[in-house]
């Protein structure tokens, strides 16, 4: 099985008080513009995770829905 | 309709690259997105039409992503990332390009230079296909006549270069590939980024 690449970085987590798992992560998306150059939007953030959620599927989820993936 | 960016031909078949602006590459991103849904052209400078993947067995689409993409998904230490869509299956993996850095290999004829490598990467989320772990490709440059005679291929040169690949699976050459550029494009100068590449390392 190749290595996995996943589209976003989790930079850091903890334990929230209600036990959910607090995630601060990273991701880039790139647009191509009319002119052929790019432009990238990186975004980073906090988001609670469910308790006992994996937090890998919960964040691909995530920015699905939102139109990152 | 516009001129590929990169053609190349594995025996019968033939593989063309489109500048993502182009009408071609409108066109297959629209046949790709059929299939899956999720596919961008946001992070892709060029898409290939389908190609009949001889170890695969199924015909593949390529987008190549941009650098930013690149960076972001894998650093900075490869020439390129191709995201490859499997058109029957429904899959899809990444193919990033390292600089060979192993040693000479035994497949190829004597006096050329192998520039890169390839490798497979699953994109999470995405189902991929089976066995890609399975074969690797390795790129080079060579005196023509002697690359052709070596590998039986039929006499194809470009008039601005010409580069090839071949596919190795358990030790074996089992595609052989002739990159042919008539002039200069995006992708041509192989040899100027690996030498890039190798002062970088």
């Amino acid at each position: 099985m190749p290595n996995v690449v996943k589209p976003f970085t989790v930079l850091d987590t903890k334990k929230e008080v209600d036990g959910s798992q607090g995630v601060t992560f990273t991701i880039t998306k790139t647009h191509f513009m009319d002119d052929a150059t790019n432009k990238t939007v990186k975004m980073t953030t906090y988001i609670s995770v469910p308790e006992g959620d994996n937090v890998d599927t919960f964040l691909f989820t995530y920015l699905s829905k939102g139109g990152w993936l | 309709m516009s001129n590929p960016v990169e053609t190349y031909f594995s025996e019968a078949n033939n593989r063309n690259l489109y500048d993502v602006r182009s009408s071609q590459a409108i066109a297959l991103f629209d046949e790709v997105k059929v299939k899956f849904p999720w596919a961008t052209k946001d992070d892709t400078f060029a898409i290939s039409s389908a190609v009949q993947h001889e170890v695969l067995t199924e015909p593949v689409i390529s987008f190549a992503l941009n650098s930013a993409a690149t960076i972001a998904l894998v650093g900075n230490t490869y020439v390129g990332v191709m995201r490859k869509f499997c058109m029957t299956s429904g899959t899809s993996f990444l193919k990033l390009y390292p600089v060979w850095n192993e040693s000479y290999p035994s497949f190829l004829p004597a006096g050329c230079t192998v520039m890169f490598k390839s490798e497979h990467r699953v994109e999470f989320g995405r189902p991929a296909p089976s066995g890609l772990d399975n074969f690797y490709d390795c790129y080079f440059k060579g005196d023509p006549a002697t690359v052709e005679t070596h590998f039986e291929l039929t006499e194809r040169r470009g008039n601005y270069d010409t580069f090839y690949g071949v596919t190795v699976k358990d030790g074996a050459v089992v595609r052989k590939k002739q990159y042919v550029y008539d002039s200069s494009s995006m992708f041509t100068d192989w040899d100027v980024v690996h030498m890039i590449q190798k002062r970088r390392a």
